[in-house]
This record gives structure tokens, sequence and C-alpha cells, in this order.
């Protein structure tokens, strides 16, 4: 994740990532799917965005982070 | 024999609705709504995903378009949306009218039924551009690949069709059921747009027109995957196994590419149905295109959203359009079915 972020958000503050809500940094829809898609290729995992759903929006990248744990176990 | 592509007509119909707005409407909307608040809760974090960013899509209903709730309000909004497409339709032929009557005019949709059907509205509004004996005929439930289906259906048909109109109106707004939690529901209405093309088909080639080539389609096993569902009042957006919906139309869509061969031509250029952005991005990544390839389609998917099978036509009238002589053009859409269709040709 903070590599994304550091690619596509350089303005980001990357001292605290795992507190921030996604939805606070990712505004457009492309951005959404471009981190989805990096998430994929980076965890080799097929994700849906229905299955993380409104996590997207409303959790941290922290509690993310620990959601996609949960579908990599599941996958 | 050979088909061509002598004219897209595309016009805009119904009003412009930003994500803003909509998010507005369905805010309002939701206060009536009857649901728990954790639920209500819950399904707006979900609409406020889908409508992250900047996008529009029209709507041919009134401002009220969230408060339809009896058959005769959805039957009236789909029967003055097809009157209004129609008409727009009409005058873009009419200001350019092929020199010869048409010699079949087909009607698409999916979306609701009339009769007399569209191909007659039309024949009868376009008076002496279509022949009392010309073949006038709906074509209903195709779903987001109906239009280029239906061109391939043409291109099959015997040499005595000269020159064949196909006329495609997907009023999606009329299927919204604003009463219903459902989150596929709430995903269709946040997702789809209306719109209305027509495509001229032609035995002759004209200036700016595309030569067509192999056209084919592919029907998977996942045939639930989209469908209509349906409440007390009328049909409405689903979707089975939601949860698995994005992985499911991406293994079906790279399976048919598969089989149906589709070519990674690095000099066409491509209009891939917007059926969500993440799978643009997945399938140019299969088919090794450069993201400035997929701008048309994105383009179109950011100012008009997903107008079922009509978004295809918009995006190949630009396409063509921008095309130089001798340039293939290629096209892959993707929908209930679950179709895959795909095809192509060499601008003239």
């Amino acid at each position: 994740m903070a590599e994304f972020f550091a690619e596509n958000f350089p303005n980001v503050p990357r001292d605290n990532i795992e507190g921030m809500k996604a939805g606070d940094v990712i505004q457009q829809s492309l951005d959404l799917v471009e981190f989805v898609l990096h998430l994929e290729e980076k965890l080799g995992l097929e994700i849906n965005i229905n299955t993380l759903g409104e996590k997207l929006i409303t959790k941290t990248f922290g509690e993310l982070a620990d959601d996609l744990v949960t579908i990599g176990k599941g996958a | 024999m050979s088909r061509y592509i002598r004219a897209i007509y595309a016009p805009l119909v119904g009003v412009a609705v930003s994500n803003q707005e909509l998010l507005k409407a369905i805010a309002c909307r939701f206060e009536a709504l009857e649901a728990d608040d954790a639920e209500k809760t819950a399904l707006f974090d979900y609409v406020r995903l889908l409508l992250i960013g900047q996008r529009t899509r029209h709507t041919q209903h009134s401002d009220r378009f969230l408060w339809m709730d009896n058959f005769t309000a959805h039957a009236a909004s789909f029967a003055a949306a097809i009157e209004e497409s129609t008409n727009a339709i009409a005058e873009l032929i009419e200001a350019d009218p092929p020199n010869k009557p048409f010699d079949a005019v087909f009607g698409v949709s999916s979306e609701g039924l009339l009769l007399p059907g569209i191909a007659e509205r039309a024949a009868r509004r376009l008076g002496r551009l279509v022949g009392r004996t010309a073949t006038q005929m709906d074509i209903g439930n195709g779903g987001c690949t109906a239009s280029v289906r239906t061109m391939q259906l043409v291109n099959n048909l015997g040499p005595e069709m000269r020159n064949v109109l196909i006329l495609n109106m997907e009023p999606t707004s009329t299927l919204i059921d604003p009463k219903c939690t459902a989150r596929s529901n709430w995903q269709g209405i946040c997702t789809f747009g209306d719109g209305a093309a027509g495509v001229w088909l032609s035995d002759e080639p004209g200036e700016g027109s595309l030569a067509l080539g192999k056209l084919s389609s592919w029907r998977g096993d996942a045939t639930e995957l989209i469908r209509w569902d349906w409440g007390t009042d009328y049909y409405r957006f689903g979707i089975a196994e939601l949860e698995q919906f994005e992985v499911q139309v991406r293994s079906q869509v790279l399976q048919a590419m598969t089989e149906l061969q589709v070519q990674k031509d690095p000099d066409a250029a491509w209009a891939i149905h917007p059926a969500g952005i993440m799978l643009l991005l997945s399938l140019a990544k299969k088919l090794g295109l450069a993201r400035s390839t997929l701008e048309p389609s994105i383009n179109h998917f950011r100012s008009c959203s997903n107008m079922s099978s009509v978004s295809i036509l918009h995006i190949l009238k630009n396409v063509i359009g921008c095309a130089r002589p001798g340039q293939p053009v290629r096209w892959l859409s993707m929908g209930a079915g679950f179709n895959v269709a795909c095809g192509g040709g060499i601008r003239v």
C-alpha cells in the first residue's frame, strides 16, 4: 500500500498510512481501481470490489490490510 | 458480400446527472426508505463507494426518477423515453439522409415493451426513409451486447437487405426500484445511464465508413450472473452472487477472448464496453493494450456511465471518426447471457 501511495500520491504523508482512511485519500474511481489492481498484482489475489464493499472508503488502510489477510487465507 | 457501417447516430438524450447530484438525490430518497438505520447507513456507504469521483450519466425521466412507485410510472417513463430517443435519432438521420430507403429497421431495448414496437414507431417517424415493405422488428432482452449482436445478425442476412437501420434505446433509469434495499439494485442505479443510438449498415461503402470484418459472439455458463429481478411494481437490476461479480465477469470475458481468438493487434483502435473501469483496465492488461487505447471507453464512461448496449455505439462512432483510412478498428462487449461479443473492420 505504501508503495502505491508513494508512487501515485506523493503528497500524502506516509508516516501513519495504516491509520488513514482510504476514502480520505482516494477521490476518483479510477484511482480506487488502480489501487485494487495494484493490491491484486502484489498479493496474487483476485479482489472483488464488492467483497470489500464500503470498507474501501470507511476503514483505515490498517483495517483494510487485516481484511485482505482474511481474503488471502480464504483464497 | 461486404457490409459497411455507413453511419452511427449517437445523440445524447435526457439530462446529465453528476455523481454528486445523484448522491444528493439518493440521500434524500433514503430518508423515506423503509429499512433500519444500520442497514441504511451501510447501504449509503456502499452507494458512496460506487459514486466516487467525477462521472455523469443521463436520465430521460424527470427529477422524480428516484420516486417511481408503481407500474404506470415505470411503463409511462419507458414509453416517453422511447419517443424522445426515436425523435433524437430520426433528427440526425434526416439531417443527412441515405439516398435509398432502409430495407429493414430493427428496434433494440432490454428495459421494457411497447406495442407497436420501436421499429414500427421509428418507421412511422422516418416516413419515406422506410418503405412499407421494409422488415420492421424489435429485438429484446439482449443486454449490453444487444447492439453488436444485432449487427452480427444483420451481417449474416441475405443480399436483398442492402440498407439496414438498427435503433438501440436503453432507458435504464426506468428500472430504478427506489424501495428495494438489495445492493445489486443500487449498484445498477449507480452504474447505468440512459442512452440511444442508431447504426446504418449498408452494402455500399461511403466516406468514413467501416468495412466489416469478422463478427462473433460467445455465451458462457454464468447465465444468471446479470439479470432482471422484479418487485411488486416492475423489473429491477439484479446480479447473482454480487460478492463474486467482478471475478466471475473477468473470468467469463477471458474465457471468451481465448475461444473467440480475439487478436492483440497493436495498430488497431479499440472500443470496449464500459462495464466498469476495473474490468476495462484488467482487459487492457490481458490484451496488451496501452492505456491510451482505452481513453475513448474511459472518457465515455466518465461522461455517460454505462448505457448498456448503446455505449459501445457511442464509443465506436468516436473511434471510427478518429481512425485513419486503412486502420483496423475492433470492439469488445460483454453482458447478460453471459455474452461476450467482438468484431472489427477496416476504416475505409
